[in-house]
């Protein structure tokens, strides 16, 4: 009986707990179909129950929000792209090799890590502004502009190299965890360092690049302060910013509108993590260990 | 394929992990590298098969020098102690990747992965990944993999340290069929004696990375080469005592204590002769002698196995002897013990050299 008590009091402890989290989706929702709120209870403008309206998701109508979205989509998966790449063949070579200057660059990345981004802007600033002489990279690129300032590429370039610390620390300690007599044995098999890599490596590290991947395009999908600081149309650069710029327009917010963009933003990510769940799972229950 | 290391040495820094290493493998030999974790031998192996570049000396195969050559073109087939299977390709795949990376049609990778896993008796798991395998069919999918190429040496890396000692038994018989059956020359590297012992044509006993001695099971234990390989093979331990060797009417004595003597025999008398030494006897070259013999004091009785195993005291030296279960014996007991003449070994207690040899 005591086992019992037990798990119901957890549920209850985790109910509890959660519930700030469940109220506050649950606003968002009920919102974004309602005129006003009163509390969770919709009301119309009269204060009775009620007042359930579309209008609030009219800005789908709008070409800016498609905009935005693509945009957003673009840093997204560039930025997952980017952090996988560098990544996965840095944390190899750190995780395999061994060459002066390992232990530093261990070190200094993981300090990178720490390092609140906003420090950085200024430094970014000029950065990106010398990219942006160079010519064709600097921004005379298709799609993604380029990677100077007030480039999407530019805007891709940081992401990634802020994410890059987390991403090369998590790549490296999945490949230390890839025997290396598997290695070995591919050697002698016949294989090249590189298609060790890719046919024998890479497929048992597969939840950690999975895991990685989601990180990224999550991180890239809310990343607000790096697009706001270095787009100068920031209200037409990403789904944040185009949120952010609904919140500071001199009119009263419309908190129906708000809820609605930011539901619509919160949609592919949660579309996104049903579908690679499987793999974030996997992470934490032991990562490879032999079997597939 | 013939094998020599010359010279061969290994530095990690400043650390020797193999050390002046000169060994010659004939053709079709089973050898095994023997020694305590530590003492060199997965480097050496690891080196024969090209992923360690050695610091020094050479490694020749059939008279010619190969340091510099990639291990896919050494034409060697490696099983490890992990089994290092592919986890995510089925057995099939594992099997044959070797002959994909050669380019082999895939006709005749089928054939021979058939033949392979028919001789293996793992035909029926073609399918299966190596997670839904046993220790000892993935051991055996190893084996395929590694001999699907034909390899001209086979190297083994303690490949039986992971499964359970009856498996072990059966496997060892298994893999040293396989090998007389090709004909292919293979390194054994093991820490377990008994599996040298059962395996191997000639044995090298490493030992921080210098190597003890090179020879038959048989001659490891009836003349090890210095007191290590003596302590270190054969189990119960060899008895190590130290004793004096003196000349008396032409004949030459053991004194184990003060008034005991034994008669050194003739074919055991050391090569050079030296008064303070260590006598080293194994437990079972001591006899209970019937009538007269040594005087000895039981001191305390074990069962070793199905024999029993006695600490005696001769005079103030202790020793260790194996005698029939039959037998009864209790602590006290008064006994008389026999040496047999092949059993006398001689070391120099200095160098810590044999004696018998030089």
């Amino acid at each position: 009986m005591g086992e019992k008590f037990f798990k119901y009091l957890t549920i209850i402890f985790l109910i509890l707990i959660s519930l700030p989290i469940i109220l506050g989706f649950l606003w968002i929702f009920i919102s974004t179909f309602s005129i006003r709120t009163f509390g969770l209870v919709p009301v119309d403008s009269t204060g009775h129950i009620g007042g359930l309206t579309f209008s609030n998701w009219k800005f789908l109508f709008d070409k800016t929000v498609w905009i935005v979205t693509f945009n957003t989509l673009i840093l997204s998966i560039g930025l997952t792209a980017g952090v996988i790449f560098v990544s996965a063949l840095a944390g190899y070579a750190l995780s395999r090799m061994n060459f002066p200057g390992r232990k530093s660059i261990l070190s200094l990345s993981l300090m990178l890590h720490a390092f609140p981004s906003i420090t950085l802007l200024i430094a970014i600033y000029f950065v990106l502004r010398w990219i942006s002489k160079i010519p064709v990279i600097g921004n005379g690129l298709p799609v993604i502009g380029g990677f100077g300032y007030d480039t999407l590429g530019g805007i891709i370039l940081v992401s990634i190299a802020l994410q890059l610390p987390l991403g090369v620390w998590l790549m490296k300690g999945f490949f230390d965890n890839v025997s290396w007599d598997m290695e070995m044995a591919a050697l002698i098999d016949g294989c090249s360092r590189f298609r060790i890599l890719w046919q024998i490596i890479l497929p048992q590290i597969k939840p950690g690049i999975a895991a990685l991947a989601i990180f990224s395009f999550i991180q890239g999908w809310s990343s607000f302060l790096i697009p706001y600081s270095f787009m100068t149309s920031a209200s037409t650069a990403t789904v944040a910013t185009f949120l952010n710029s609904l919140l500071s327009e001199s009119a009263p917010v419309n908190y129906g509108t708000l809820a609605a963009v930011g539901l619509f933003q919160l949609l592919p990510v949660l579309i996104f993590f049903i579908f690679t769940q499987k793999y974030l799972l996997n992470i934490f229950s032991g990562g490879v260990k032999g079997s597939s | 394929m013939e094998i020599s290391l010359e010279h061969l040495t290994k530095k990690f820094g400043n650390v020797y992990a193999v050390k002046n290493l000169n060994l010659h493998i004939r053709d079709g030999e089973f050898i095994a590298l023997l020694g305590p974790s530590g003492c060199g031998k997965t480097t050496t192996m690891l080196m024969i098969a090209g992923i360690y570049k050695p610091t020094e000396g050479f490694i020749k195969f059939n008279k010619k020098v190969i340091n510099n050559l990639e291990p896919r073109d050494r034409s060697i087939g490696m099983v490890f102690q992990s089994y290092a299977l592919y986890p995510h390709m089925t057995v099939y795949e594992n099997i044959t990747f070797p002959l994909k990376l050669k380019k082999v049609s895939k006709v005749e990778m089928e054939k021979e992965c058939k033949k392979i896993s028919q001789l293996l008796q793992i035909d029926h798991l073609l399918n299966r990944k190596p997670g839904e395998l046993s220790g000892g069919q993935q051991q055996r999918v190893a084996l395929g993999r590694a001999l699907i190429k034909k390899p001209q040496l086979l190297l083994f890396d303690e490949p039986l340290s992971n499964l359970d000692a009856r498996l072990r038994i059966s496997m060892r018989r298994f893999i040293k069929e396989i090998q007389k059956e090709f004909g292919i020359t293979s390194i054994y590297v093991t820490h377990d004696q008994e599996e040298a012992m059962a395996m191997a044509d000639r044995i090298a006993v490493m030992r921080d990375g210098v190597l003890q001695a090179f020879t038959t099971a048989d001659r490891l234990h009836d003349e090890p080469e210095n007191i290590f390989v003596a302590h270190f093979i054969g189990n119960p331990p060899m008895n190590l005592i130290d004793a004096e060797l003196i000349e008396e009417n032409g004949k030459l004595y053991l004194y184990i204590s003060r008034n005991i003597r034994v008669e050194v025999p003739e074919r055991r008398k050391p090569k050079v002769f030296k008064r303070k030494i260590k006598f080293g006897i194994r437990p079972y070259d001591v006899e209970i002698a019937k009538g007269r013999g040594i005087p000895a004091k039981v001191l305390f009785v074990e069962f070793f196995g199905k024999e029993l195993l006695i600490l005696c005291k001769i005079g103030d030296k202790e020793i260790q002897v194996m005698a029939h279960p039959d037998l009864s014996f209790r602590e006290g007991d008064a006994i008389s013990l026999n040496f047999k003449d092949n059993g006398f070994n001689f070391f120099d207690p200095e160098t810590d050299q044999s004696l018998l040899k030089r």
